[in-house]
């Protein structure tokens, strides 16, 4: 039989261009607004920090008695954090690094390296999720508990941390006078699912971040936008929980921070590392096998129960 | 040549409690890919189990990771008394409450299963099923749609007791004691496993009006003596609004079959009483009453507010990663009709993954 073009064999049609294709990452913000502490190595896996409660305010005047007025006990509690050690490796064969024609230890070092950052992200998102204070959104129309979110919830939840004396972690944007921009106040900082994109842009006066005073200079890509006192980041890892509402749909759990709120915690001689183990050893006589492995150290924990918010939201 | 498999093994004794619950056993290598529970009779008689005579029961069952989650295939012993004792054996499978592999971090969801009562009205909380499908005594469950019981939809509760195909009890939120207006007359109850960061909020079922005040949870709570928490009533509909936002040292814990609660040094005696929300309260909008972790505080000597000697802060209440890779047993191995397992039954359990540095058995 000939050769035509409807019956060429897969060799003669196929071309390859080197040039890989995007692998999807998803946004790490969990860690974003988390304070950042690195502890020595050889000195134990728990960290703690404390805090001193605050003592009591004295307005009533001494007398001219002058006695000394009664003294105060200062106190106060301590915050414990477990670092934890995480790995995970991939295993190339001779007969994969021979044939394929991509780099793959690029490829397989990258992948690591995407592995590495997001579990990072995950287990901040689910310290967040399983020890933030719960708010359920109430202002919305959907006839579920938690409605979805609005204005009023989100004002509410600035109200939360403002009574608990929360910093704002963002200065004011300021005003220009660009066509269809605005301010924005002081913010606390917003972590939630990209599912939730429709109900923020839903929320009366949420801004894009291209409607920023400054347009979207200076803003990360998880960046979606702000109203009032809250500035959004979204990820495709972001924190739902299934059929939990009280329809029995799926709930997306917002966490508003403020500053301080939570932490991030690494050993000195843990942070995320790359090895690389080339063929050959006790196992491996005949040269077979390569392995490159990613390691890391974490510990993560929230500072203050009255600073994180979990603002709990339907609609998505 | 490596090792082909990565095996790890041991035994475990059943008790009347664990024949309901399952069994859950830690895996260190990951989730295994084969899993094999071999029945050894009680230990103060060699000829139990395996080949035992005039005993009918499961003696061995296997999971292999193509299976479902909670199948398992297996091997049931007829009675036979008669010399030599040579009891027929049938092989067997069951679809639910079988065996399961997975880490906690990332686990396996379960489809809803309807509930046509809850009987909220006199706080016993037992919700009729027509289908308890794989629930089993210790499990979580969260419950939605209940009709006329809208404030407790969306809660998370853990049963304590399963009628199969009958009925599942709320305990800890019995123990509360808190009851609704009326029974709800539908739902929805959804089996979940949580993700075991530590430390986790918990709901509140109940707080007393007391010098120390006793708070109860609708499921088992992990925190521990002398740990520091923090109290959320962010809505007036719980009454007990006074409890919002202070914070408290535990003093002493439960985690009982039927109980979960915690003690703190709080007094609570001049509180306005702790009650739920109203069904139309709660269709109108509340935020759940919980107790979250705050920090780590002085452990008292138990019961009391004096500290232990020597003073000291506790570990124990640190924030941590806790989840594993887990392999369940479930309570349909050992209630198979016919051939139930006994209290005090012994079964040795051996998990194997396929090495993953040798691809030929990897694939």
């Amino acid at each position: 039989m000939s050769v035509n073009l409807n019956n060429m064999p897969p060799q003669i049609q196929q071309n390859y261009t080197d040039k890989l294709l995007s692998t999807p990452e998803r946004n790490t913000i969990h860690n974003l607004f988390a304070s950042v502490i690195e502890v020595e190595d050889n000195d134990g896996f728990i960290n703690r920090q404390s805090r001193y409660d605050a003592l009591d305010t004295f307005e009533v005047p001494l007398d001219n008695t002058q006695l000394n007025p009664p003294n105060q006990q200062l106190t106060r509690v301590d915050v414990d954090c477990r670092v934890r050690n995480y790995a995970t490796y991939v295993v190339i064969t001779k007969q994969v690094s021979m044939t394929v024609q991509d780099p793959i230890l690029n490829a397989a070092a990258a992948r690591l390296g995407q592995a590495f950052r997001e579990t990072s992200d995950i287990l901040q998102r689910d310290n967040l999720e399983s020890g933030a204070s719960i708010v359920n959104c109430t202002g919305g129309s959907n006839g579920d508990l938690p409605t979805e979110m609005t204005l009023e919830d989100l004002d509410g939840i600035v109200a939360v941390l403002q009574n608990n004396d929360g910093e704002y972690i963002t200065n004011m944007i300021n005003a220009s006078d660009k066509i269809g921009t605005s301010p924005l106040g002081d913010c606390y900082a917003m972590m939630c699912h990209s599912r939730m994109i429709p109900v923020l842009n839903g929320i009366t006066g949420f801004r894009r971040k291209f409607e920023y005073g400054t347009g979207s200079i200076g803003t990360l890509s998880s960046e979606w936008g702000g109203v009032n006192n809250i500035r959004a980041f979204i990820s495709s890892q972001g924190s739902i929980t299934a059929s939990a509402s009280l329809l029995g749909d799926d709930i997306a759990n917002c966490f508003v921070s403020a500053q301080e709120g939570y932490k991030v915690v690494f050993q000195r001689g843990g942070t995320a590392k790359f090895f690389y183990t080339p063929p050959g050893g006790q196992n491996d006589p005949a040269h077979l096998r390569q392995m490159c492995a990613c390691q890391m150290y974490q510990g993560q924990c929230i500072n203050n129960d009255l600073w994180v918010q979990n603002l709990r939201s339907t609609g998505i | 040549m490596s090792a082909p498999l990565n095996v790890v093994g041991g035994n475990f004794t059943l008790t009347t409690a664990l024949i309901s619950s399952g069994v859950q056993v830690e895996c260190p290598f990951g989730i295994p890919d084969y899993v094999e529970l071999l029945s050894l009779g009680k230990a103060s008689d060699y000829t139990d189990g395996w080949g035992e005579a005039s005993d009918a029961q499961a003696i061995q069952w296997w999971w292999e990771k193509t299976l479902p989650q909670n199948y398992a295939k297996g091997i049931l012993q007829a009675s036979e008394g008669s010399t030599p004792q040579l009891p027929g054996m049938s092989s067997y499978v069951i679809s639910s409450s079988g065996i399961a592999a997975y880490n906690t971090a990332n686990p396996p969801t379960y489809t809803g299963l309807a509930t046509s009562a809850i009987t909220g009205s006199t706080a016993a909380y037992v919700c009729t099923m027509g289908d308890t499908g794989s629930i089993q005594v210790g499990d979580y469950v969260r419950i939605y749609g209940t009709t006329a019981e809208l404030q407790i939809a969306g809660y998370p509760f853990q049963v304590t007791a399963v009628s199969s195909g009958a009925s599942i009890t709320l305990g800890y939120m019995a123990t509360g004691g808190v009851s609704l207006a009326a029974d709800a007359t539908s739902g929805t109850v959804v089996k979940y496993i949580p993700n075991r960061m530590y430390p986790r909020v918990r709901w509140i079922a109940n707080v007393t009006q007391a010098a120390n005040a006793v708070v109860y949870f609708t499921e088992k709570h992990d925190f521990t003596i002398g740990e520091i928490v923090s109290f959320r009533v962010p809505s007036s509909e719980y009454d007990m609004t006074e409890l919002d936002n202070v914070e408290a040292r535990v003093i002493s814990v439960t985690n009982s079959s039927t109980e979960s609660s915690i003690t703190v040094d709080l007094d609570t005696s001049g509180f306005t009483a702790f009650d739920f929300p109203t069904s139309a309260e709660a269709a109108a909008g509340v935020s759940p009453a919980i107790c979250v972790p705050s920090s780590s505080g002085v452990v008292p000597v138990s019961g009391t507010t004096a500290p232990a000697i020597p003073v000291g802060n506790a570990l124990t209440d640190a924030y941590d990663n806790r989840n594993v890779n887990l392999v369940n047993f479930g309570s349909g191995l050992f209630g198979v009709s016919g051939h139930a397992s006994e209290n005090l039954d012994r079964w040795a359990y051996r998990m194997y993954k396929y090495s993953g540095y040798d691809t030929r058995i990897l694939n």
